[in-house]
């Protein structure tokens, strides 16, 4: 089950190819079926010792993407994309997530532009290290999807970059 | 076994790996291969020395793929050389705009050594017939 915050801000077809491509962009090289699940109602995702990868696409829409890699699930995955052992502690698991991030971002990408929406990627962005939290403003609109392949977790955050309008009578 | 000398051209060390382990294990060629971390790194590695295929990654830092491709092509006796464009950037107007500038195939991420075989079985075959021609030959 997909749980979502702010999810109003995001339509059902930018939702849909957000799923999508982390579908194609994770369940390479695996025949498990990836499972989105959890609630998280926060402005921070928490994570222990871990690495993140963080993209922005701009253009029709403006959005920023972050993946965050508790350690044994980045140390999985990576193997899983690269099709061999990367050790965590080496420049190239850095390097291994910004590729996770871009090829995510490259999909998600090209399923905005068959839906008529055209956006560009920045280039990667990658950050390491122990009870990171990736945090966003409180007003802007935002989905966290929880992620759970082979035993491995992992997070999605994706925001946009437009605030929600505070309501001008409140009670 | 054809021998072709490659030109792998990635910001990412471990997709350049990928790309190197995954060429040598569709059994196609005899690859040997030279690294290059951007586009600007690729082109004056590509000004020195002759390559007979090129695998490029668009999205790069200091020059990206599509503008090493249209900076090389630039450069005379290029027209047998497959430009190879291995991406995660896939829609159409960004093929669109590397087809223009003189790249002849592409190759989404992630891929599998199968789907790298399918891709360039037609092209090894084409390069195949260019060497047999004494095309590579001239260029040594």
């Amino acid at each position: 089950m997909t749980t979502m915050n702010d999810c109003e801000a995001f339509s059902a077809t930018h939702i849909e190819c957000l799923k999508k491509s982390i579908e194609l962009t994770f369940s390479f090289n695996s025949k498990n079926k990836l499972q989105f699940s959890t609630k998280n109602n926060d402005s921070t995702l928490w994570m222990n010792e871990g690495i993140v990868g963080i993209i922005s696409l701009v253009g029709d829409l403006s959005w920023s993407v972050s993946l965050g890699l508790p350690k044994k699930s980045a140390i999985t995955f990576a193997k899983q994309f690269a099709g061999f052992d990367i050790n965590y502690d080496s420049e190239d698991m850095d390097d291994v997530t910004g590729e996770l991030i871009n090829v995510l971002a490259g999909d998600i990408i090209a399923k905005l532009d068959a839906v008529g929406t055209s956006v560009y990627m920045s280039l990667p962005i990658v950050a390491r290290g122990n009870k990171m939290g990736i945090h966003v403003p409180d007003r802007l609109p935002k989905i966290q999807l929880h992620c759970t392949l082979n035993g491995k977790q992992f997070a999605i955050s994706l925001t946009s970059g437009k605030f929600h309008q505070r309501r001008k009578n409140r009670s | 076994m054809l021998k072709l000398r490659a030109l792998v051209i990635d910001d990412s060390r471990v997709m350049r790996n990928m790309v190197m382990e995954n060429l040598k294990r569709t059994g196609l060629a005899e690859f040997t291969f030279t690294e290059a971390s951007d586009g600007r790194d690729a082109l004056r590695k590509f000004n020195v020395k002759k390559y007979e295929i090129v695998f490029v990654d668009i999205h790069m830092p200091h020059m990206d793929g599509i503008e090493f491709v249209k900076n090389a092509r630039k450069k005379g006796g290029t027209a047998n050389i497959p430009f190879i464009m291995i991406t995660s950037e896939k829609t159409i107007g960004k093929m669109t705009e590397a087809s223009e500038v003189g790249a002849n195939s592409f190759i989404c991420k992630p891929f599998t050594t199968l789907e790298l075989r399918k891709k360039l079985v037609p092209i090894i075959d084409r390069l195949g017939k260019v060497a047999s021609s004494g095309f590579f030959h001239s260029l040594n």
